[in-house]
Parts: structure tokens; sequence; C-alpha cells
């Protein structure tokens, strides 16, 4: 009986657990019959396939135009269709499918362009951080550069770029393309509307120091030093009951009897508990209010105000209170900043440095091919195939990663193309000495790709090196430079052996050809 | 080989090159530009097309301000550069250009760069810092990746070698570029830097493809007969260096004589400096090994 039981139960088992590995060796074949599996020609058709559409996919991100264009053109076909909506034979499924289908346009901007091809104005700041802890740096620093995006946002700039340099000395960079003169952005960053409240002074005590003062002021004694000048009003050496900082919306009002523009306020919890005691505990004194170090208004305090809203009256134009309004609401500066450069870049200057730098990239490219084709014939053109690629790849990539191109980062990246090319020179000298030591083609190639391997690791990984030291040590222009180079150079690992060796291993496929006739053997060969 | 045979000859005139250099740069120092020591730069295209010496004069008069310099390169174009200017002498002087020769449209600028002095210093001890970096980097680097060969030469003195072929391939676009610096042609920049620190990273991808081939030269033949083998291995990657050299030279040609304006000079300094950089790879460290080895390891 049990005996019995215990087969059963074992081919119970078996069968489960088949069917959960169902579901994944599925896949696992299908990966196998994608990527691995050989066919006639080897792995490499596969391969090459997946190559070209990475290619298709990055020329897409950097130029979605002509993806647009494709798309316009099936959206257009569809409107055509939905016409036949009317016409008297029936629609079947797949005319309802185009119909109802159509592509959304691919919407990626073009590549961000610096400053120094857009055209445009860049401001740089001193950041005075050193009151503020550790801890509380980074906070205070993004705050700081979302007031600052605030405020720069009222001009309507399409990207403005607005960024926080970090070393010895922490700086903030904002740059606005399309503006063509630094005045007016420094005014709108730099505005620090400082909005305080203080508790005024008794009358007797104000009295006394106005009493001394002018008293100081009158007597014959020289005046070497203002120790004995002291504010009257209020005790500016001590903090503010409230600062700008707890407002967390202005208003403009006006007041129903007179007509004039005040500037409502509503401060924040912390603020609204704070004046809530402070007017709680303060009936009868006077409140200052303060704003850039000078008095605005100061009413007494009748009575305790819970709400957290204070109006003020102040001899204010409508125009003055609306400016107070827009900047008391975008915020104070939480950090003291201090203007170190300015710059103004021209556009067409860029557009024209731009166009030129193009222009030589593609007329060195040219040359580049042209030279690899006539000193290293076939294996000429598979290196010229393979920086095409390169090319694409790399703009696919700055594209997505959404960097910001500069001219030291084109300049960066058109070098960064010489080095691709080295990749392949170091393979195809190694193969070509393989090839005279009159070894098999097949063999040739993979010999040369072993040997070579070490030499490009080394090198290229020196090249990553020194620009990464550049990206660490160095800032904005220099940095961007880096990058390209550094992008440069990864991706060009991946042209000059992978897409090199895929396109070689076809090439392989006909060694009968390459090996034995003329022709064959002469196209292997390389110049000398 | 040739390379090996003539290894006095060529030593000589990668000394010739390196002592002229360091002459120069003592001689014609390194005009800074504004990123480095702070100041304004003021371009202006005027339509009215007056003289340098007319604007000249009138700037100092009207505004007070003393250029350190006005260059006209082209018609209607003027450069002014002065000391850092603050916000309001900057105002006084375009509203006394703009009053002297017609107003917002026929007096355009087409930039403006003000960048304070302590920007500028810093900026200079960064660079500095950062080619000092590269260097030491660099020659960690290398002996680490040969510490395989210690015979006969130790993996140190390559790295060794390879650091002085890097002053070597800094040095000389310094001395051209502090030339042509005296001259105005060009000023020191940020760029600038840019390229030197390129230009090592390049170079010492050149001498590492050489010294790995001696590395699996000695692997394969033996360390005994030093000479044959670095005459061997320069002459297997003869065609490589100079291939890979070529092709960055054709890029950076066309940027030269094709490109903007303001990459132009970037492009001189990464051509001057690759060439030296190729030529110090071939002509000069292996022959610089060979002599630490005749001298030193030789007959032990």
């Amino acid at each position: 009986m049990r005996k019995k039981s215990k087969r059963l139960s074992r081919k119970i088992k078996k069968f489960a657990v088949k069917l959960i590995n169902f579901p994944y060796k599925v896949l696992i074949n299908l990966f196998k019959f994608i990527f691995i599996s050989k066919t006639k020609y080897g792995y490499s058709i596969r391969k090459f396939i997946l190559i070209i559409f990475i290619t298709v996919v990055s020329l897409g991100i950097t130029f979605p135009s002509i993806i647009n264009r494709g798309i316009n053109y099936w959206n257009n076909k569809q409107t055509d269709l939905s016409n036949w909506n009317q016409l008297p034979f029936k629609q079947n499924g797949f005319d309802q499918w185009l119909t109802q289908n159509r592509i959304p346009e691919v919407t990626l901007k073009g590549i961000n362009l610096g400053l120094d091809l857009q055209g445009g104005v860049r401001v740089v700041y001193d950041i005075d951080d050193k009151d503020v802890s550790e801890n509380d740096r980074d906070q205070a620093l993004e705050s700081l550069r979302q007031v600052v995006n605030k405020r720069v946002n009222a001009f309507g700039v399409s990207e403005p770029r607005i960024y926080i340099e970090s070393g010895d000395q922490n700086r903030l960079v904002v740059e606005l393309a399309g503006l063509d003169n630094t005045k007016e952005a420094i005014e709108r960053i730099g505005d620090t509307p400082k909005l305080e409240f203080y508790k005024g002074r008794k009358q007797s005590e104000s009295q006394e120091i106005i009493d001394t003062i002018q008293s100081r002021l009158n007597s014959d004694e020289p005046i070497d030093n203002l120790d004995f000048y002291k504010n009257p009003y209020y005790d500016d050496t001590e903090s503010p009951i409230i600062s700008g900082n707890n407002i967390e919306r202005a208003d403009v009002v006006f007041d129903p009897n007179t007509n004039l523009p005040q500037v409502s306020v509503t401060f924040d919890e912390e603020g609204k508990n704070k004046f809530a005691e402070f007017t709680k505990n303060n009936i009868g004194e006077i409140l200052y209010i303060v704003l850039d170090e000078n008095i605005v208004s100061g009413p007494s305090i009748n009575q305790e105000i819970p709400n957290g809203q204070a109006v003020i009256t102040g001899q204010f134009t409508t125009k003055e209170t609306k400016d107070l309004v827009d900047s008391l609401n975008a915020g104070a500066l939480p950090l003291p900043i201090n203007l170190v450069s300015e710059q103004v870049v021209e556009a067409s200057l860029g557009q024209d440095s731009l166009d030129k730098s193009i222009y030589a990239g593609v007329v060195g490219f040219i040359l580049i091919i042209v030279f690899m084709i006539y000193w290293y014939r076939i294996l000429g053109i598979i290196s010229s195939v393979a920086l095409v690629f390169y090319v694409i790849l790399v703009l696919g990539i700055f594209k997505l990663l959404g960097f910001t191109l500069t001219l030291a980062g084109i300049t960066g990246f058109l070098v960064s193309i010489g080095f691709a090319v080295d990749g392949n020179i170091l393979i195809f000298e190694r193969i070509k000495e393989e090839l005279d030591k009159g070894r098999d083609l097949n063999i040739a190639i993979k010999e040369g790709f072993s040997r070579a391997w070490i030499s490009i690791r080394d090198s290229q990984l020196s090249t990553l090196i020194s620009s990464l030291i550049l990206f660490y040590l160095a800032s904005g222009v220099v940095q961007g430079f880096a990058i390209t180079l550094s992008i440069g150079v990864i991706v060009s690992l991946f042209s000059s052996l992978t897409l090199s060796r895929i396109m070689l291993d076809f090439i392989d496929n006909y060694r009968n050809f390459f090996m034995n006739k003329k022709l064959g053997k002469w196209l292997i060969r390389i110049k000398k | 080989m040739f390379v090996v045979k003539y290894s006095k000859i060529w030593l000589s005139i990668g000394i010739f090159f390196v002592v002229l250099s360091i002459f120069s740069f003592l001689r014609f120092g390194l005009n800074l530009g504004v990123d480095f020591i702070g100041g304004s730069v003021l371009e202006l295209s005027i339509d009215q097309n007056p003289s340098k010496e007319e604007l000249q004069d009138l700037v100092k008069s009207d505004s007070k301000i003393d250029p350190v310099s006005i260059t006209k390169d082209e018609d209607k174009i003027y450069k002014l550069e002065f000391k850092a200017l603050s916000q309001e002498e900057n105002d006084l002087l375009i509203d006394s250009i703009n009053k002297k020769y017609g107003g917002e449209d026929l007096v355009k600028i087409i930039s403006k760069y003000t960048i304070s002095p302590s920007i500028g210093q810093e900026l200079q001890q960064r660079a500095v810092f950062a080619v000092i970096m590269v260097l030491i980097t660099m020659i960690l680097f290398i002996t680490y990746v040969f510490k395989g060969i210690s015979y006969p030469v130790p993996s140190f003195y390559y790295g060794l070698v390879a650091i002085v072929a890097l002053f070597h391939d800094i040095i000389i676009p310094i001395g051209v570029f502090s030339y042509l610096s005296y001259l105005k042609i060009v000023e020191i920049d940020t760029l600038f830097i840019i390229a030197l620190l390129s230009i090592l990273g390049a170079s010492v991808n050149d001498t590492i493809v050489i010294f790995d081939r001696i590395r699996e030269n000695i692997r394969k033949l033996g360390g005994d007969n030093f000479e044959k083998v670095v005459a061997k291995s320069i002459e297997e990657t003869l065609t490589r260096s100079i291939n890979t050299t070529l092709t960055i030279l054709f890029i950076l040609g066309s940027i030269i004589f094709l490109g903007g304006e303001s990459v132009r000079f970037f492009a001189l300094a990464l051509f001057v400096g690759m060439f030296f950089g190729t030529y110090s790879s071939i002509f000069l460290a292996s022959p610089m090994l060979l002599y630490i080895y005749k001298t030193k390891f030789k007959n032990k």
C-alpha cells in the first residue's frame, strides 16, 4: 500500500516541478534562440541586427524629426482611413485598428546646448554658507537654488540652468539662454527683500538713546567710533521676532477706507505661533516692521493675533507693493550671495562657432575614413562602419543624459573619435601580424583581439583615469569636456571590441575568398 | 633599428625643444587670460567704425577708466579689456560709448565677461594642482600595471621614464603658447589647461602601448638582450602609433583651419601636444629606458 502512494507522490512532485519551471524554460529557450544559438552564418547576424536596432533607436533619440516625419505619415494615413467611415461598405477589424491607433509624436527636445553655443547670460555668485552647519548645508543650498529658480522663472526663459558648484567655495551659477544683458538678471536674482518684525523699545528707553546720540553729536569731542550709536527704536543686534522666512504668502490688498495699497502677509505654522505668542505677550507695545533695514511701519499691538495674518501699511506705490509681494512670495534667499562673475554671449557668435566646428568635425571624420580605407583596406571599411555607429551611439547617449553640450564638450567628442579609431588600429595591426605568420583568418582574428585587448584596456583606462581626475578637480566647462571624453572612451571600447568583432566574424565566413583568391588577399592585407 | 641606433640624436632633439620651450616660458611668461587674473572683457561692434585710438581716448576721458588693452581685429569689432569693473563702471562706460557712437542700434555688445580676481586666483591653483595630480597618478598607474616585469629594469623606471616623457609633452606646448601669448595672439585660459591635461592622458596612452609590447617581448624572448627586445617592440608598434596619432591630427587639423574661433587655439595646443607626445613615446621613452638599462643594470 505504502509503496504505491510513494510512487504516486513522487510523480506528482515531478509534475509540479515541471509545471513551475515551464515558463522559465520557455523564456530561457527563447533567449537562447534569439541570442545564442548558431545559424548558418554563425552568431553574428543576430548580434548585428541587435546592434542595428540599438543604433536606430539612438538615431531616433538624437534626431527625432526623422521619426516624427514617419509618425506624421502614419497619422495622416489614419485620417484618410477614418474618412472611409462614410463609405457604404463595412469596416473590418484591421481598418478599425488603424484608425484608432495614432502614434503620438516623439517629443524629445533637441540636445541641450550650452551658453557658448546658444547665446545668453551667465552669472556666478559666491555663496556665504559658513554660518550653516554641515548637516543643514545641502538643504540650505538646495532651497537657495529653488528660490533663485522661482525668481528667474519670471523671465520666461525656456530652460534656465541654475546649479550649485561645490568646492572650497560653493557657488551659485545661473545660465539664462536668450537674454542679452545681465543687468535685469542680476537685479532679479540678487534682490533680497529682508522683511523683519522687531519688538519696539519702550518709549523711555528710546528717548534715552536719542538723547545720548544728540549730545554726543553736539559735543566737541571728536567722534572716532560709533560705539555710542544704538538703534533707538528696536534692538537690531538681536534676532527679529519673525523674519521673511516665516512668510508663507503675501498679497496686495487695498485698504477699504483709503484705497491705498497694502501688503497682506500670511505666516507659516511656525510664524503663526510665534506671532500669536508675541502679540499675546506684548499688548500695548510697538511692533516695528522693517524692510531692508528701513522701518516701514510701527503699529502698536492692540490684541493677540492668532491667525497668522498681518497687514503692512506703508508709503508704497502700487507698483512697489506688487514688487514687494512678488519678492516675498518668491521667498527670501536663505543664504547671502555675492556676485563674482557675469558673462554675456551673443547667440550668433555661438551659432557661428557651432556651425564651423561641426563642419570641421565632418571634414576630419571624412579624412579619417579615407585614410583608414586607404591603409587598412577592407579592415578600414569595417572600422569606418564601426566609427559611424560610434558617433550615433555617443550622440544618443548625450541626448538621453540630457547633457548640456558646450564648445569644449564638442571638441572633446571630436577628439574621442580619434581615440575610438585607436582601438581598431591596435586590433588590426595584431591581426596583420598573425596573418603574416601564416595563420588562418579566423585564428588570426581571435588572436588579434585577445592580444590587443590588454593594450586597449590599459591605454583607454589611463585616458579614463585622467579625465576622471579632470572631472573632480575642475568646474563647469572643463567638466563638460571630461564627461564627453569619458563617455567617448567607454563607447569606443564597445565599438572597437564588439562591433568590429561582429563584422570580422562575419567576414570570416568568406574565409576562402580572403585567404586564397587574389582580390581577397589584397583586401585583407594592410598597405606596406 | 633606426630608432635605437640614433638614440642620441632623438634625445638631443627632444632636449633641444624642451630647453627652447623653457627659455620661451621664462622669457615671455604666460599672458594669462581673464579666467585666471580676473578682469572684464567687453566685445563690441560699433557701426561707425572709429579707430582704435579714438575709442581709447573716449573711454579714458569720458568714463575715466583706463583699459588694459583695446584690440580691433576686424572692421567694427572691438575687444576691450579692463581690470575687473564694477557694475556702475560698466554702465558708465557703455553709456558713454552709446552716446558718442549712436546708441542702441549702432552699438552692439557681442559679449561681456567679468570675473573677479578671487575666482581667477583659485582657478590658477586648481589648474596647477590638476596637472600635478594627473602626473602623479600616471606614474603610479604605470608602475602598477607593469609591476610584472622587474627584469631587467624594475617597473618603477618605466613609470619614471613615462613621466619624463610627459614633462617633455607639456612643456613644449607651454613654450609655444608662451611665445604666442607674448605676441598677444592668444591668451592662456581654462581651455588651454584642458588641452594640457588631455595631452597628458593621450601621451600616456601611446607610451603604454609601447611598454606593453616590451613586456610581451621580454616574456617571449627573455630579458637578456634588452636592446634587441626594445628595438623589436618599437618596430612592431611603429605603424600603430603613427596611424593613431595621424587620425587624431586629422580631426585637430581640420578644427584648426575650419573650426570656430574660440576652439582654434585649443585645437592647436592639442595638436602640438599630441605631435610631440607621439614623438616622445616613440623616440624618447624607449631610448631613455635603454640608457637606464645600460648605465644601471647591464652587466650587473
